[in-house]
């Protein structure tokens, strides 16, 4: 699309660097250059004309940073500074060819999780300038460092124009950028979504770019884009320092990378640019023509190729699982991030996550799953769910390439679910099953497979995104089934040339000693192709299998996975007496090693077994007020003595935390609830991001068998008091650490005290002091979190 | 823009830094040495910084067109005629580390956000070094930071402007003046080409001064 703007161009000449230009024009640094287009417009044109001048394709509007953050304080609304900026822009190519591009740069402002925008008031952000800027030729997003920022820019301006979508990204030497995202995350999520063409801006000079344009080469079919600095600044003085030859002479190597998209961006002046279009004009430029790109996924910051067997983690996934439907059911986050760290320690290389069950919000439950799976880390996801509607919602707010789970040859579900593949530019998973149920006959779900690569393939889906599923049954109640599956596998996978995933732990199901039956079917169908086994990684021998598997496929060079996995693993003989980690534990003889020891020396991992050896023989609640309680009392007491220090304090509360889990997975599942002593809320108040003492001090109340309404940090003043009322709780803790949130604090205080006058509130956090707690309404103020408890005893009881 | 390698980390100033002065334990131990090496192994700390004149007018302080109101920055620019500004931070991982660490142990969490708070401190430390040699002949005060005694938080946003931080470092402000990635720095040192006198530092300037935790149990940070 964008060289149907320029036909018969050999490449296309962007413009230089306007605001080095605009800073030698006597514009001081830290002024709002977008504001010019309306109060200075003659120098606007005047810097651009020379840019036409020497010949260049696109102009880029002076509107990079004119979105309604940046601009607050500007006097000037985003539609009159775009369209000035446009305006000006179009005067400069007066009379020529030349064409005028809407540039958009980043917000000012980190998005979520990081910061605290969020994706949906970024992209609300990008549409409106998007839409104040129609009256441009094409559309450039650049110098982005955040890819969630840049897809949010990229769907805002797919979803409101029609113009052509140019994407650079600012990377650095080390091939991240700021926020971590890889160059090759950038070109096929970019791609993937839309854009028109991709490539680098800023940050570097052409130099230092080459091995970063080399390395996005290798993953995108779009044209290349390249707007390099004149060479890096003087530290001191900020000047660039490459002069127009040297610059010229650099940009032209890239002509062998087959990019067809060059200008300059900051301390290029025409000169530079001038200078390499002549050389670029002399240049033989490769066309590129039948690229491999790899089959992959990938977060922002993390790329998973799909050369080898990689394991999908199954474990976010209620299904069968009494424990995660009742984490779903109070919205529990945590439990479902520590089952996400869990299965990526255990060796996950991507995370399946389906949090569908009856009663529940599934939309907007995966919304708030995907975003937190995202700030904890960089595992790729499959996102899981049979709603086309919850399915897209997952797909607009994840980072990277995802994998959609699952389409299958049914008419509704093909045309459901293959579009949304194609417009958010996932791969996806193909299930061999249609209107019929699943086929008996490997050939039959073999040619359901076919059909659903011809469907994904004519939508525009590349067929290296189309893995296929060839379906497990379990073998206890059809024998003849593993056969089949495994036959349709290894057609797929040879016939059709596609990725295959598989979903193995059904095959045992019915069956005793079920780890056998699975481990093996495992093998078996990783022998006859499979790529993506969907497993419990937590079980051993699961991943193991995978691991031994590319170690004797030899995917796993000179062994160097499997020995970094197992090199710790005590061998047979050693396993009998406390590994190295738990050394601790071995100053004590086994049989004395008892709850309140591991909690006293952290030892989480044995409280965690002893719990759940003493539930086999002891009530769940004598276990809490016998052993439990007393143990974080005397804790909490040599706390306040000065005998022990905040860490050891939270590693014994820790321990308990891992107890107190035990006890209520168990108690789950025998259909019992949880006895709670009493809700509270927690939270850290508006504009105040600090959130680890909020944290202490909910993990030292859930300790005391306290129901915690943990709403975050940066929390709404009003959603507290309303969260308060909904649960009519009697005490709200708040958490401030700056004096600039103390404001934030007193309005929350007030609009709790509105809406629930006998409820009462705790204060702290390191601005804090007890008179000024009492100044602002509080009811209390704690200075650490063992007092938070004492007040949680005087209040809730 | 310098990009410093994260260096070994004190882990007794991060220890302290956790509310332990005393000797920790073996698991203690453990935890601090571990998020130490991945603390290293995964951040990129970052420093960005620009030499300004300092401009004296009608009894008001300012360089590059910022405004440095209070007495404190006025004391403490007192004898120079240039300052120069930074901003140094560890990056966006260094955030996600913290939080990746409490979803499932908070010691974990605790001892990262130390490590963290005593990297960056090193960062500036390192960096400072770097501009002594950039910069010979010159003299420099200690680092002042918006917060410090009467300097307003509010000179957050001017100061990223002026450094061009956000395309610079990845670092942004929040509407409350808090830096993101939150284990950043931005400071001035006052510049003379002559000996300077060593200016008050510590706890009288401070604003935390009431509710510090170390000056609560009797020492200082």
């Amino acid at each position: 699309m964008l060289s149907s703007l320029f036909p018969h161009r050999k490449f296309i000449r962007l413009d230089g660097g306007m605001g080095s230009m605009l800073q030698k024009g006597g514009m001081p640094v830290g002024a709002l250059p977008e504001v010019y287009n309306i109060t200075e417009p003659e120098r606007i044109i005047a810097a651009q004309k020379q840019f036409v001048a020497v010949g260049s394709d696109i102009i880029y509007a002076n509107t990079f940073g004119a979105n309604r953050h940046k601009m607050a304080k500007s006097g000037y609304s985003v539609q009159e500074l775009i369209s000035a900026g446009i305006a000006c822009a179009r005067k400069a190519c007066a009379g020529t060819d030349t064409k005028v591009a809407l540039d958009i740069g980043p917000i000012g402002q980190l998005l979520e999780p990081l910061g605290t925008l969020t994706f949906e008031e970024a992209y609300d952000i990008f549409r409106e300038e998007v839409l104040a800027g129609q009256d441009a030729d094409l559309i450039v997003i650049e110098t982005m460092t955040d890819l969630y920022e840049t897809k949010a820019a990229l769907l805002a301006a797919k979803e409101n124009s029609d113009k052509p979508v140019i994407c650079t990204m600012t990377f650095e030497p080390n091939l991240r950028t700021f926020t971590g995202c890889t160059v090759a995350s950038a070109a096929m999520t970019l791609e993937g979504l839309g854009a028109d063409a991709v490539g680098v801006n800023c940050s570097l000079g052409p130099d230092e770019l080459f091995p970063i344009v080399e390395e996005m080469a290798k993953w995108t079919t779009l044209p290349l884009v390249v707007k390099p600095n004149a060479g890096l600044p003087d530290p001191v003085t900020g000047e660039y320092l490459v002069d127009p030859a040297e610059f010229a002479q650099a940009v032209v190597k890239f002509a062998q990378l087959g990019v067809t998209v060059y200008g300059g961006c900051c301390g290029t002046t025409p000169e530079h640019i001038k200078a390499a279009y002549d050389l670029l004009e002399e240049a033989e430029i490769p066309r590129r023509e039948n690229i491999e790109i790899p089959a992959a996924v990938c977060s922002a910051s993390e790329v998973v190729l799909i050369d080898q067997p990689r394991i999908i983690g199954e474990r976010i996934n209620p299904t069968g699982k009494k424990r995660f439907k009742a984490a779903l059911q109070a919205n529990d986050m945590d439990y479902i991030l520590d089952q996400a760290v869990q299965q990526v320690d255990a060796g996950a290389d991507l995370l399946d996550v389906n949090v569908g069950m009856p009663g529940i919000d599934e939309k907007g439950m995966m919304i708030r799953t995907v975003k937190a799976l995202q700030s904890i880390g960089g595992t790729p996801l499959q996102l899981d769910s049979t709603i086309p509607a919850v399915m897209e919602a997952a797909l607009r707010v994840y980072n990277g390439k995802p994998i959609v789970n699952s389409v299958n040859g049914e008419e509704a579900s093909l045309q459901n679910i293959l579009p949304l593949v194609k417009k958010y530019g996932a791969a996806v998973v193909g299930l061999t099953l249609d209107e019929n149920g699943i086929p008996k006959k490997a050939a039959d779900r073999f040619a359901i497979a076919k059909r659903i690569l011809d469907r994904a393939t004519a939508l525009g889906i590349p067929k290296r995104d189309v893995y296929i599923d060839c379906l497990t049954l379990t073998a206890s109640a059809e024998q003849d089934g593993a056969r089949e599956t495994l036959e349709a596998l290894h057609r797929v996978k040879t016939e059709l040339g596609l990725k295959t995933v598989l979903g193995v732990s059904n095959i045992s199901f019915g069956l005793p000693n079920r780890e056998a039956v699975t481990r093996t079917f495992l093998t078996m169908a990783l022998e006859n192709g499979l790529d993506l086994p969907i497993i419990n990684p937590n079980i051993a021998s699961m991943a193991e299998a995978v691991r031994a598997f590319r170690l004797l496929r030899g995917f796993d060079v000179n062994c160097a996975a499997f020995v970094e996995a197992y090199a710790n693993m005590p061998t047979a003989t050693a396993a009998a007496t406390p590994a190295a980690a738990a050394k601790p534990a071995a100053e004590k003889a086994p049989e004395t090693l008892d709850l309140p020891y591991a909690m006293s020396h952290g030892l989480k991992n044995e409280g965690a077994k002893i719990t759940a050896q003493l539930l086999e023989t002891t009530d769940a609640m004598e276990v809490v007020n016998e052993i439990l309680i007393p143990a974080l009392d005397s804790a909490g007491k040599l706390f306040e003595q000065g005998k022990i220090f905040l860490p050891q304090l939270i590693q014994t509360a820790s321990v308990a935390q891992a107890a107190f889990e035990v006890i209520k997975t168990t108690l789950i599942e025998r259909n019992a609830a949880p006895v709670s002593r009493g809700e509270i809320v927690l939270a850290t108040v508006k504009g105040d991001i600090h959130d680890i003492g909020k944290n202490i001090v909910r993990v030292l109340l859930e300790n005391y068998g306290y129901t915690v309404l943990d709403l975050g940090r940066d929390v709404p003043c009003q959603l507290v008091a309303d969260t308060a009322k909904e649960h009519g709780v009697k005490l709200v803790g708040l958490s401030a650490l700056m004096t600039t949130t103390l404001g934030a604090m007193e309005e929350t205080i007030q609009l709790v005290k509105q809406s629930c006058p006998d409820c009462k509130i705790v204060v702290g956090g390191a601005v804090l002091t007890a008179d000024y707690a009492e100044k602002i309404g509080a009811d209390f103020y704690a200075k650490d979190a063992m007092e938070t408890v004492a007040v949680a005893k005087e209040v809730v009881g | 823009m310098l990009t410093l390698p994260l260096e070994a980390i004190d882990k007794q100033e991060a220890l302290r830094y956790m509310g332990c002065p005393a000797e920790p334990d073996e698991a203690l131990r453990t935890v601090v040495d571990t998020c130490e090496q991945q603390l290293r192994r995964t951040v990129q700390p970052r420093v960005v910084y620009r030499v300004l004149p300092l401009c004296r007018e009608a009894g008001t302080l300012s360089a590059g067109g910022m405004q440095l109101t209070g007495e404190d920055i006025a004391r403490h620019l007192a004898e120079c005629d240039r300052m120069l500004l930074m901003a140094a931070t560890l990056s966006g991982q260094a955030d996600q580390l913290i939080h990746r660490a409490g979803i499932s142990d908070m010691t974990r969490s605790l001892a990262m956000d130390a490590l963290a708070s005593a990297g960056i401190e090193q960062v500036c430390n390192r960096a400072e070094e770097c501009f002594r040699e950039q910069l010979p002949d010159t003299y420099f005060t200690w680092r002042f930071s918006p917060g410090y005694g009467d300097l307003p938080l509010s000179l957050q946003p001017e100061i990223l402007r002026l450094l061009d931080a956000e395309k610079r470092l990845g670092l942004t402000v929040t509407a409350e003046h808090i830096l993101i990635p939150r284990k950043s720095v931005t400071a001035i040192i006052g510049l003379a080409d002559h000996p300077l006198k060593k200016g008050a530092r510590g706890c009288a300037t401070c604003r935390m001064r009431e509710t510090c935790m170390f000056r609560k149990g009797g020492t200082h940070c």
